[in-house]
């Protein structure tokens, strides 16, 4: 194949594109300059991803010493965190002896934790025709101090990362093991806590497996964007010109969602050995639609801080910051322009600060004479909404056994719609003195 | 950002492939994007320079950073390091307060205090990493262009265009992006296995090396500069400082060893605009 571009034009844009957009990337951070280059970036695209822990590896959180009675300590690891094909049903699990779906279940792509077709890999996990895209921008907002900030020399730089609008379908997945108690557990387990001896740590294994893509139903992508907050200085945040780092988040999800505990009759069932769970039983979620939006240039921000006085100082806090109240900030926070409030109800709804999760396909149910979506789910349906499949023989009825008891209950489809965030703050409180 | 690093031990091991197309850009785009210095990629563009470069064909890199961790290869490899100058054994108390193993991050605004990650030590290695040079949209072995499905997905034009629709990227078109320059980055998918294991000993993963990654943190606490009036605790920087203990631990490792192993598969390409 021959292409227009000759060996020069390939030179210089091999070196332009690596080279010269990091100087363009750095030049955009110069307020005066900006205005001449918005939207410029870099731009990732990835093909036939896949990214595999080993089946024994982990991450683990471990918290401090129990904080008196009536507490336990857990330990909480997550092992073969994965992120696989999802287009094709094929799959493989960690423990290696195989997994599948009997399709009785609608359980076709969340039977496996990983998906083997392609050898694993995501054909568009970002394409190169809508990828992720790492800029410096300005937009125009409030800050926190109310004030309009519109010019190129008084809008606040972020930085942004923003996903694709649309990817390959794709398997997230690890295996999940918490283990309680873990001081008093039997010294003879090791150093590594192996649980091969009787009187073992007490520990539960799952597994949760996502089928989906990391955008919204209609297209929306996740975006990120990391800035230095603006005219935080109000009587909201009293300490004198507290500007500080901060994040927003909006966080975008669609698909299918199942997490399990059951494991097969063979299995170890071993503290820190690899299970093989059932193919079947487990909580299902189908046609998830979640939207979440952590932050609002330039009024809110996710911050970090710590607890500054009192007995719990040496605490973290992690804190998506209150909506200043001033009148024209909580008009851009609800609605988009000016408010047009007709009895009592917004006409104009601000869409980019309401976030939603819905927990099965509502097509149907908003309108009964639609024939796109899925139907409203019965109690025994396996395609929508919320379903649990008993653990119990599997995959048929054994020696003994005249009818399977992996039965299926849907609980039916449910969501919040209108979710704002006015202020969130977590604080930590496992330190202090 | 504060660090007392007993052991920090860096190394990146380069190495020609005879492999791909002979991308002259190769080389160069390997390098500047490692070390993120433009200027050599705008001096080495003269042809009759580049001729005699090798690598040209794209070059295969492994990376290994040690911090406060064994780097010998064997059960030991990313454990911490002992003795009088490394780290503690974790105890949940005293060994908070090493000062060989800890790190600090303080932010703007937020200067009464530190962030503070205590008898730590962390390892990563990244094996076989290949760079070469691409066209975006070419052939997948001539040109190390993208597969099929991969260009399945609509082209989402606004992403290459400013606010006011003004194009940014050549003329937003399909045709446009597939012929493009991109620097590629690639892992061959390798994978694993696991073996179930017999009493006294669990399962064990073989394979999964694209990456090994180690980290432990015994605790994590916010530790302050100064005492309030009536404390009675060190009035020690608060990235030297131990009075409050931990809110949380992490350790990222194997069942088996101190080291997670990962497989990474796929083409990876930038591009700019």
């Amino acid at each position: 194949m021959r292409r227009n571009n000759s060996l020069s034009h390939l030179l210089l844009g091999a070196a332009l594109t690596l080279g010269a957009s990091q100087v363009i990337a750095l030049q955009e951070l110069d307020d005066s300059s900006l205005s001449d280059v918005q939207g410029a970036g870099l731009a990732f695209a990835m093909d036939d991803f896949s990214f595999r822990f080993a089946p024994t590896s982990y991450i683990e959180l471990t918290g401090t010493q129990a904080q008196g009675a009536g507490w336990e300590r857990g330990d909480a690891r997550y092992y073969g965190l994965s992120i696989t094909n999802g287009e094709q049903i094929a799959g493989m699990d960690w423990h290696g002896s195989g997994c599948g779906s009997g399709g009785a279940f609608g359980n076709d792509h969340l039977a496996c934790p990983m998906g083997t077709d392609n050898g694993g890999g995501i054909g568009a996990f970002a394409s190169i025709y809508d990828p992720y895209v790492l800029r410096a921008y300005k937009y125009e907002g409030y800050d926190y101090s109310g004030a309009y900030l519109s010019t190129p020399a008084n809008m606040p730089t972020v930085m942004e990362l923003i996903g694709p609008s649309d990817t390959d379908r794709w398997r997230w997945s690890f295996w999940g093991e918490l283990e309680v108690d873990r001081l008093n557990n039997n010294p003879a387990d090791g150093a590594r806590n192996n649980s091969y001896n009787v009187g073992g740590a007490d520990f539960l294994q799952s597994q949760t497996i996502i089928h989906g893509k990391p955008v919204t139903t209609d297209g929306r992508p996740a975006r990120l964007r990391l800035m230095r907050t603006t005219g935080m200085d109000s009587a909201l945040y009293p300490w004198a010109d507290s500007n500080t780092f901060g994040i927003t988040y909006e966080s975008a999800l669609s698909g299918d969602f199942r997490f399990s505990v059951r494991q097969k009759a063979n299995s170890e069932d071993r503290l820190h050995w690899v299970p093989d769970f059932e193919d079947n039983e487990g909580m299902y979620f189908k046609n998830v639609d979640a939207y979440l939006p952590l932050g609002q240039l330039h009024y809110q921000a996710l911050t970090l801080d710590a607890v500054r006085s009192g007995n719990e100082r040496g605490n973290f806090i992690i804190e998506l910051t209150r909506i200043p109240n001033i009148a024209a900030v909580y008009e851009d926070f609800y609605c988009d322009g000016p408010c047009n409030i007709v009895n009592g109800e917004i006409q104009n709804p601000n869409n980019d600060t309401r976030g939603y999760v819905r927990w099965g396909d509502f097509t149907r149910f908003d309108d009964p004479g639609s024939t796109e979506g899925f139907a409203v789910p019965g109690a025994q349906s396996t395609d929508n909404g919320i379903y649990f499949v008993g653990g119990g023989t599997e995959p048929s009825p054994g020696a003994g056994v005249t009818a399977s008891t992996q039965d299926v209950t849907n609980i039916g489809i449910s969501r919040i719609e209108g979710m704002r965030i006015h202020h969130l703050k977590i604080t930590t409180l496992g330190a202090g003195q | 950002m504060m660090n007392r690093a007993l052991g920090t031990q860096f190394r990146i091991s380069l190495s020609p492939v005879a492999r791909g197309k002979a991308f002259w850009a190769a080389l160069v785009a390997g390098i500047s994007m490692l070390f993120a210095i433009p200027g050599y990629a705008l001096e080495s563009m003269d042809d009759s320079e580049m001729g005699a470069v090798t690598g040209q064909e794209g070059v295969l890199i492994s990376l290994e950073y040690y911090y406060n961790s064994d780097p010998s290869p064997g059960v030991n490899q990313g454990a911490a390091l002992g003795g009088a100058f490394g780290c503690s054994a974790p105890n949940g108390g005293t060994s908070l307060a090493n000062q060989n193993c800890r790190l600090a991050l303080q932010l703007e605004n937020r200067d009464f205090g530190w962030l503070v990650f205590k008898n730590g030590h962390a390892s990563v290695e990244m094996n076989r990493l290949s760079l070469d040079a691409a066209f975006l949209g070419g052939d997948p072995v001539a040109d190390n262009g993208v597969s099929t499905a991969n260009k399945a997905i609509a082209l989402n034009d606004e992403k290459f265009r400013d606010e006011s629709g003004a194009c940014l990227f050549g003329d937003c078109t399909t045709t446009w992006i597939d012929n493009s320059p991109a620097v590629r980055a690639q892992y061959i998918e390798t994978g694993g296995l696991y073996t179930a294991g017999s009493p006294g000993q669990p399962g064990t993963s073989t394979g999964y090396n694209d990456v090994l990654l180690g980290m432990y943190v015994e605790g994590l606490a916010v530790e302050y500069n100064q005492p309030q009036v009536g404390d009675i605790w060190a009035a020690a920087p608060g990235w030297q400082a131990n009075n409050f203990g931990s809110f949380l631990g992490f350790e990222i490792a194997d069942n088996n060893g101190h080291q997670a192993g990962i497989a990474i598969g796929g083409n990876f390409y930038m591009y700019g605009f």
